[in-house]
């Protein structure tokens, strides 16, 4: 049973520590590019012709990431009025609706996300270069997926 | 019926602190399935984050801004305050409101100001024995000051927002920041003549000017002088493009912070990247299921209807925007400027819009009311930090900031009523 609880934090760490990497690389990325655009366009009077569409694809993919890290981290944006004028008790209790609620809805932006990404991949546009715009609204599902395991886990187990 | 029921029970989640994406998402969600769309179409609206152009300055500016909170510039910002007019009666007041709001646009007005500049301005004025009240009021007052000069990321949001909408009368972002020039000094100078004013009632021991203590200040401030100087005149001048300002801004950034002055660690890094991007992630979902929910309002025509309704029961333009002014205000003190901003311009600049209002002269008046909206009890999120801050009483914070408060509001009926203090710049 320990070794099950601890090869299962380390599962989740890995998750994490990937989620993290992915968001810092992809800043790194939009800084890279921008820069080079604007070496290249000043001194060589060229540029990448699918770079400014990559960079506001990476822009989606950030704010997906950044999403999901959220969500683990409690981070979301919310009125947060109640928290200074009501008991702790019952304020567990709202959290649980609350966050049930959260879970339905990423449930069904999961559903209908996917469905979209299944329609992109049967009509195969491409949006940067020669990448399929599937892959790249693929992000979307996926956030949304992550998003509602992990509202469901926090409506179920969060004491 | 069902409408009604529904919405009832989304502001209730809302108030009682569901995470507000999950609400917009669900008021889009039924939107598009009481018309009949298919909800496929809420994927094409997330997406929409990919085709948006601007976009990208906003994770830009973003860390740049926690970058610069991590270092120790906040110290060296009051020590150089201290010796340039640490001399004159007041002069420390003036300086602080001054650097405050560079501040607070720099690092995206984030709300790290109070904690991060305000928590050294706190004890030195009260060194200068400024009454406690005095201090507390100033200090929350400025968390929120510099909300209108560039780039603070709620003037950005609000530049991309209106975008968004497809007007007929449109602006370009660098006429948006030179908008926010004039009432970003106005209230400035009105604050600070108001702390000099008080100022004179006590003591105030000044500092002896020394030319020595000012040259090793500036000489310690060396590498980020040239930042807000590089940037204002870059971004007003119209020289750089926004997006390329941020990218070199955070390269700059990165540049002196980790590698010249070594104040933020290699070590530190990811983590501070990390909670940088996860803000602006959660900002971003709600931009995007926000730009879903407006389709759903403007498919029912939404902002034609409250048009309707408001000129059917006013006919001014003045008292339009005094209703204005209170709505936001508001909204300002429950809701978070970011979500505020995505939810409630594309409602109401339409309406502005058929008024007369110039769509730049509006984004001003809501910024500046959310400003306010801020520091407003009983729930303004400065009053907490504040309070929080320097461990006292909220009820306390009410009563210091209260003065202070009156102060911008004046400032803001000015805004309001004399459109050129917004537009003079740019006509």
């Amino acid at each position: 049973m320990q070794i099950d609880e601890s090869n299962k934090n380390k599962a989740i760490n890995v998750i994490h520590f990937i989620e993290d990497s992915f968001i810092v690389l992809l800043i790194i990325g939009i800084v890279v590019i921008a820069l080079s655009q604007i070496v290249l366009r000043n001194l060589f009077d060229d540029g990448i012709i699918w770079a400014e569409s990559l960079v506001r694809v990476m822009v989606l993919w950030i704010a997906m990431t950044g999403a999901m890290i959220a969500t683990r981290k409690g981070k979301h944006l919310k009125i947060d009025v109640l928290s200074h004028f009501s008991k702790k008790n019952d304020l567990k209790k709202i959290e649980k609706i609350n966050n049930a609620f959260a879970f339905v809805v990423c449930l069904v932006i999961f559903y209908n996300s996917l469905r979209y990404v299944q329609t992109e991949f049967e009509y195969s546009v491409s949006a940067v270069g020669i990448i399929p715009s599937w892959i790249i609204s693929m992000i979307i599902p996926i956030a949304f997926g992550v998003m509602s395991i992990r509202f469901f886990i926090y409506t179920i187990y969060k004491k | 019926m069902l409408t009604v029921i529904v919405i009832i029970v989304l502001c209730l989640l809302a108030i009682t602190g569901a995470p507000l994406f999950s609400v917009i998402a669900a008021g889009a969600v039924y939107g598009f399935y009481i018309a009949d769309v298919n909800l496929e179409v809420i994927g094409i609206e997330i997406y929409r984050l990919a085709e948006t152009p601007l976009l990208m300055a906003l994770p830009l500016f973003t860390l740049a801004g926690y970058l610069l909170s991590e270092s120790k510039i906040s110290l060296r910002l009051l020590a150089l305050i201290q010796a340039s007019i640490g001399w004159m009666p007041g002069g420390f007041i003036i300086v602080s409101f001054a650097a405050c709001a560079v501040f607070t646009a720099l690092t995206g007005a984030a709300g790290v100001t109070i904690v991060a500049l305000g928590a050294l301005l706190y004890p030195a004025l009260k060194k200068m024995e400024y009454s406690d009240k005095f201090t507390l009021g100033m200090i929350t007052t400025t968390g929120s000051l510099g909300l209108l000069l560039a780039p603070s990321l709620p003037l950005i949001l609000y530049g991309i927002v209106a975008q968004q909408m497809e007007l007929e009368n449109t602006f370009t972002l660098n006429e948006l920041f030179i908008a926010g020039l004039i009432p970003s000094a106005l209230m400035v100078i009105i604050l600070s003549f108001y702390g000099v004013y008080k100022s004179r009632k006590y003591s105030i021991e000044t500092v002896r000017y020394d030319s020595s203590e000012l040259f090793k200040a500036i000489r310690q401030m060396r590498w980020e002088l040239p930042l807000p100087i590089l940037l204002l005149t870059g971004i007003y001048s119209g020289y750089f493009v926004i997006s390329e300002a941020a990218a070199l801004v955070v390269c700059y950034v990165l540049l002196v912070e980790v590698i010249i002055n070594r104040e933020v660690s290699t070590k530190k890094l990811m983590p501070i990247i990390t909670e940088s991007m996860t803000m602006i992630g959660s900002i971003l979902l709600i931009l995007a299921v926000s730009l879903a929910l407006t389709n759903v309002f403007i498919d029912a025509e939404l902002p034609d209807k409250i048009f309707e309704i408001i000129s059917n029961n006013i006919e001014s333009k003045y008292t339009f925007l005094l209703l204005l002014n209170i709505f936001l205000l508001f909204i300002g003190a429950i809701l978070d400027i970011f979500s505020a901003l995505v939810i409630i311009v594309p409602l109401i600049l339409p309406v502005a819009l058929s008024f007369g209002i110039h769509p730049v002269h509006l984004g001003i008046i809501f910024l500046a009311n959310m400003q306010i909206g801020y520091m407003t009890p009983p729930v303004g999120i400065n009053l907490f930090i504040s309070s929080q801050r320097f461990n006292r009483p909220i009820s306390e914070v009410y009563k210091a900031s209260l003065p202070f408060m009156l102060i911008l509001l004046i400032v803001l009926l000015m805004i309001t009523y004399i459109p050129g203090i917004s537009l003079f710049l740019i006509n």
